[in-house]
């Protein structure tokens, strides 16, 4: 009797780590097949979607200076994906802002990061991001492969496109009998079996895992100021997560969010909304699940709906 | 004479048409197997859990846990 294996593969990529698990045979043939394919698949996007490599194809999409560009399918996709995330986040999540985060002297790869909580002892008082009325996300249009926009606005690829990287790796992966897909930080899991499997919440102070999740089917997503941060030449902290209206680093008293969602690019967006918006509205953004810490770390748990495999401890 | 020679020519002919054969159907195959992802050289995925080879789900592993962090 052959042993039925469950492969796997962790990996740098996205300036990160990514990771991928597969089990059982499906249209990637063997698990181990299946996860060679992920692998150099993200390894490729990763190339494609870099905006610290001039040649990508969304640098050289960013510094064309047509209104109309023709781009790759995975390029329409993510820019597809963007628009989407701008509307249903009422403009919160702007993936239009990268001229603003470059200002800010975010323009490499960061290393550690500033420690969070210094960051927070000296950051701005805390208060709600809001949409920018000149968003430049409303501006962007795709179809038949081409993007329309004004010259000058540039994209940020981040945090969305790794979740749509693992959604998009899910639409073969989800015919094997169980598959999970970690792309930085944003999860997708799923398979033919549906068998729950554990996902963990990282502590962004770095304590234990916060919680437990048990997730079948569905993408789960966390998103927050504890990484890709830095000082500024004024020594006052930045992060990645800049707040619309003002094009500055949201303080806004959430510090991380996890949300779960049908796909990882919703949960993606879920995530990043749920911080922007404070902790007020926060937990209305992770009505599927969730996890929202607060500056003083204090932490609550918004239990996962279990219509899409999900359950949580 | 002349029908000896047209032997071994008929026969060489056979030998070459055989082994361009033999030398497409090989590749093709391999072309395909690699087309197909199944790339032998992927040495670098490790493997966890074993378990029996039933199509049966109380059969599988247990999937391994996975961390959601900031991306």
């Amino acid at each position: 009797m052959r042993a039925r294996l469950e492969a796997g593969d962790a990996f740098s990529c996205f300036g990160s780590t990514c990771s991928v698990f597969v089990i059982g045979d499906g249209d990637c043939g063997r698990a181990t097949h299946a996860v060679g394919w992920a692998r150099r698949t993200l390894h490729a996007w990763h190339d494609r979607f870099t905006r610290f490599s001039p040649d990508s194809e969304l640098s050289r999409l960013n510094a064309d200076p047509r209104r109309a560009v023709p781009v790759s399918p995975m390029m329409a996709r993510f820019v597809s994906a963007a628009i989407d995330a701008a509307e249903a986040s009422d403009g919160l999540v702007d993936a239009g802002l990268l001229t603003e985060i470059e200002a800010g002297g975010y323009v490499d790869h960061l290393g550690r990061g500033v420690d969070l909580g210094a960051a927070l002892r000296v950051a701005p008082a805390r208060s709600p991001a809001a949409a920018s009325p000149a968003a430049a996300m409303s501006r962007v249009q795709v179809a038949d492969g081409v993007v329309r926009r004004p010259p000058g606005v540039m994209l940020d690829s981040g945090g969305l496109a790794k979740g749509l990287f693992a959604d998009v790796l899910a639409e073969r992966l989800g015919t094997h009998p169980s598959f999970a897909v970690e792309c930085a930080g944003d999860v997708r899991v799923g398979g033919t079996a549906r068998l729950p499997r554990p996902v963990r919440v990282e502590d962004p102070f770095g304590g234990p895992p916060l919680h437990e999740f048990h997730l079948g089917d569905a993408g789960i997503a966390t998103s927050g100021i504890g990484r890709r941060s830095w000082l500024d030449d004024s020594g006052a902290p930045w992060h990645h997560l800049l707040d619309p209206s003002t094009g500055r680093p949201a303080y806004t008293g959430v510090v991380q969010a996890t949300a779960i969602a049908p796909t990882a690019v919703e949960a993606e967006m879920r995530a990043k909304a749920a911080v922007l918006a404070g902790p007020r509205k926060a937990t209305g953004w992770i009505a599927h699940g969730g996890v929202v810490v607060l500056d003083d770390g204090r932490v609550h748990i918004v239990h996962a709906r279990d219509d899409r495999g999900g359950t949580d401890e | 004479m002349t029908a000896r020679r047209m032997r071994i020519l008929r026969i060489r002919r056979a030998v070459a048409v055989v082994a361009v054969a033999l030398f497409v159907a090989l590749f093709a195959g391999i072309y395909v197997q690699m087309a197909a992802g199944r790339d032998p050289a992927l040495g670098t995925t490790t493997t966890s859990s074993t378990g029996d080879d039933s199509t049966s789900t109380q059969q599988l592993p247990s999937p391994a846990p996975v961390t959601t962090s900031q991306s």
